[in-house]
């Protein structure tokens, strides 16, 4: 390419007029085309017309002056036509100093002085010096094989990735189908726990995974610790609690035992209820499993603390035993955590105190229910001022009340045996009388409002009487049970003349008892005899004062609950009616026969 | 004892919020408390043993010097629906130097017959100012720290004309509120057996101070100037 450079034209001074302005001078359109050759040709053929054109342009420039009122446009798309043409010249002036550039840059490789005369200042300072080499190459033939070949190779890559685009875009797609779906089943148990009645909550840890809370705020605290599972979605979308929670549930039972036969049970949670779906049951299982837990830890503690009261551990069972001094076969209570998966089926047959056993279980946890109520209550009241004392948890009063429920009802049920023995003695002599046995003393109008009711009924002191009428006069035995005050049950014996004593055990009120009645017996002997006779209660003695023939009588009743015999006595002669001795005579009969 | 206390207010339409906020940090229900507190001034220094300062020590080197104001609260909402008896209250100022929380002694007793005849008219010990109830009021337990939220009633003029110990209660509907836009009062306080034993004061502030952190953004308990407590009797 030739060098465009523009000189003056002669009339014009030669001081450093830019290119802009000789530019503007020229006036020439295009230049594009413009080359050396052209030029000089223009010069030679018509420079004569250059010069008349220039002419020309004067004159019509003064024709314009002059006549610049009539053409006032033409000028002005004159002066717009030059500063266009000054535009595309600037840009055609960039581009060509660009291209000079890239020459210059290109002949360094070969001719550096001539390259380095030419290049520009600034490219000289972005790129070194000989960087850019040039190679002439022939114009390959034309392959019309390769040719093809390529092109069908480059259509077999494009559908390639075109393919491999959709495949992901459908694997893309089916991957949110599926997590959809997913989600669509999560939220659908999520939901479908939250309107059982479970409470779904945010896990405090962990961000983004909900769970399940099924335990009790005012348990122990390691108990509360464990009363939150998270909810986890498996690969399929199935949702199944943490760590196996709710796996291996587990509950209490409570056998009544007499000796080594069980003659009670209670009845073990059925292992899946109906219309359940398989993860309610778990975290069914769970929150029993956890409470049930709780409460045999709770009575393992107060076991600890209170085996003066006949609680004790055998392995691993609590055991109540009420009364152990009294009789082997005492009906002993036993409490075990039995996990539901192992349990024989011994709920299979029912035995006669089932009802008793399960009303203990259910007693058992409505106390565990209580205690947790009382801990609220106790939270919410003012505490006192912090100091250094700290106090120790009490144990949780489980045990207890039914401790002295039994303790009651073993009590009432040697009373009514006792007064079943008294009776049977009694009809064997034909002597009439009128029994009451002992039973539970509930307050007439019960009106359990709720647990806290029936808790507060069960937590009472428990009273009985069991009374015996001989002839219109009545011996009464009174029974009390409480733990609060002292352990074990106060009998108390009002016998008919108006005396009362309080006994501590059985057998003392068994032996008092029987003394009361014998002299019931002597009275009544007395009243029905004929004058003479002088009765000493307390001995159930009767004394006939030596007559004219100088005999003097004494008589005597005894009577032995112990060994069951009622007997008749003289210093010589003795009646007895009891378990051994079979005598037909009735007690009036016997008397007779003695005085004689 | 030692109390250390945190202040706030509550505008009367967040009421409900906070209360329902409460109940879910302390798991538990608010106890509806109606208060009545009634102002003496201290007439007379009581020289002998009924000290009204903190017991354990420290007293018997500092005697009583100042004459201050004493308050008589009751609350009025027991728990049989009776009037509660009288318990008798004595603040210090708060020590100074204490920027997160109100640290003051103040001494809490219940009144038997024979020391409330201390402040009946008539007698020289204690001069009847004023009274204020608090209502509706409620009150929260956790763990170690009690809240109060209670909107103070000014009670109507010639209240104090009987003898206010025995005095029927003001009707409530006469009663006006200290503020009138109805602005609850909020108060969170430790109690502190001895003052002096640095590891429970210890463990009771940084209670107090996790309480705070806890319900920050819900309520915001700050310290009021130290000064608005003091219960001196100015002019001695």
């Amino acid at each position: 390419m030739a060098s465009l450079i523009l000189r003056p034209w002669t009339h014009d001074s030669p001081d450093t007029s830019s290119l802009k302005d000789i530019l503007a001078r020229a006036q020439r359109g295009h230049f594009r085309d413009i080359t050396e050759v052209s030029l000089q040709e223009e010069i030679a053929g018509e420079g004569a017309f250059e010069l008349s054109e220039s002419e020309s342009d004067d004159e019509e420039e003064d024709k314009d002056e002059e006549q610049s009122s009539a053409k006032p446009s033409t000028r002005d798309d004159l002066f717009k036509a030059r500063l266009e043409m000054l535009r595309h010249v600037d840009a055609a002036h960039n581009d060509v100093m660009i291209a000079l550039d890239f020459v210059s840059l290109l002949l360094t490789h070969d001719a550096p002085e001539k390259g380095k005369a030419s290049i520009s200042a600034g490219l000289r300072q972005e790129v070194p010096i000989g960087t850019l080499g040039h190679d002439i190459w022939h114009k390959m033939p034309q392959d019309k094989a390769r040719e093809a070949q390529d092109e069908l190779l480059a259509t077999n890559v494009r559908m390639e990735s075109l393919q491999q685009s959709a495949d992901s875009l459908l694997a893309a797609a089916t991957r949110l189908d599926d997590n959809v779906r997913k989600e669509t089943r999560y939220w659908d148990h999520v939901l479908s726990i939250n309107e059982n009645g479970w409470n779904v909550c945010k896990l405090p840890g962990q961000q983004h995974r909900l769970g399940v809370t099924y335990g009790f705020s005012d348990s122990a605290p390691e108990f509360a610790r464990r009363g939150v599972a998270a909810l986890n979605a498996t690969a399929d979308g199935t949702m199944v609690l943490e760590r196996g929670v709710g796996s291996k549930p587990r509950a209490v039972r409570v056998l009544l035992k007499r000796g080594e036969a069980v003659v009670g049970c209670s009845l073990i949670p059925a292992l899946r209820n109906e219309g359940e779906v398989a993860l309610e049951a778990r975290i069914r299982h769970a929150r029993d499993s956890l409470f049930d837990e709780e409460l045999y830890h709770e009575m393992l503690r107060e076991s600890r603390g209170q085996a003066s009261l006949g609680i004790s551990t055998k392995g691993d069972c609590i055991v109540l035993t009420p009364n152990s001094g009294e009789s082997p076969l005492a009906t002993e209570v036993v409490f075990e955590l039995v996990s539901l998966d192992e349990v024989e089926d011994e709920a299979g047959e029912a035995r006669e105190q089932d009802p008793l056993a399960q009303a203990i279980a259910l007693a058992a946890r409505m106390l565990l229910s209580q205690a947790h109520r009382e801990k609220v209550k106790k939270r919410s009241a003012v505490p006192p001022p912090m100091s250094e004392r700290k106090d120790e948890r009490q144990s949780l009063p489980i045990l207890r009340p039914i401790m002295a429920f039994m303790l009651h009802k073993a009590a009432i049920d040697q009373i009514n045996s006792y007064q079943a023995r008294i009776e049977s003695l009694l009809s064997a002599t034909s002597i009439e009388h009128r029994t009451q046995p002992a039973a539970f003393a509930f307050p007439k109008d019960i009106e359990a409002g709720g647990g806290e009711d029936l808790i507060s009924m069960l937590m009472q002191c428990w009273t009985s009487e069991a009374s015996l009428v001989l002839d219109d006069r009545q011996t009464t035995m009174r029974l009390e049970t409480t733990l609060a005050t002292s352990f074990g049950t106060q009998y108390t014996l009002s016998s008919a003349d108006g005396r009362t004593t309080k006994f501590g055990t059985q057998d003392e009120l068994r032996a008092a008892c029987d003394d009361a009645l014998a002299s019931e017996l002597a009275l009544r002997l007395k009243r029905g005899a004929d004058g003479g006779w002088e009765c000493n209660v307390r001995e159930a003695l009767l004394v006939r004062a030596d007559d004219e023939q100088g005999k003097g009588r004494r008589v005597w009743v005894t009577l032995d609950s112990e060994t069951g015999v009622l007997s008749l006595n003289t210093p010589t002669k003795k009646v007895s009616w009891g378990s051994q001795v079979d005598v037909a005579t009735s007690f009036s009969e016997a008397w007779a026969g003695l005085v004689e | 004892m030692h109390e250390f206390s945190l202040y706030s207010q509550i505008p009367a339409t967040r009421h409900g919020q906070v209360l329902h906020i409460l109940a879910g940090v302390t798991a538990s229900q608010p106890t509806s408390t109606l208060e009545q507190t009634l102002i003496y001034q201290q007439a007379r220094l009581t020289e002998t043993g009924t000290s009204k300062k903190a017991s354990a020590g420290r007293q018997n080197a500092v005697p009583a010097s100042r004459l201050s104001y004493h308050k008589l609260v009751r609350d009025l909402k027991g728990s049989d629906g009776e009037k509660g008896p009288w318990t008798f209250r004595a603040e210090d100022v708060p020590l100074p130097g204490m920027p997160n929380f109100v640290s003051r002694a103040t001494t809490a007793h219940v009144l038997g017959e024979a020391e409330l005849e201390n402040f009946r008219q008539g007698n020289g010990w204690h001069k009847y100012i004023n009274q204020y109830l608090a209502s509706p009021g409620h009150r929260f337990v956790h763990y170690n720290i009690v809240v109060r939220i209670s909107r103070i009633l000014s009670v109507p003029e010639g209240t104090g004309a009987l003898e206010p110990l025995d005095a029927p209660i003001p009707v409530l509907s006469d009663c006006k509120p200290i503020d009138p836009s109805g602005t609850y009062h909020f108060e969170a306080c430790v109690r502190v057996e001895d003052g002096g034993n640095s590891k429970i004061v210890e463990q009771a502030t940084a209670e107090l101070m996790a309480f705070k952190k806890q319900v920050e953004g819900a309520v915001d308990l700050r310290v009021p100037e130290r000064l608005a407590f003091d219960t001196r009797v100015k002019g001695t």
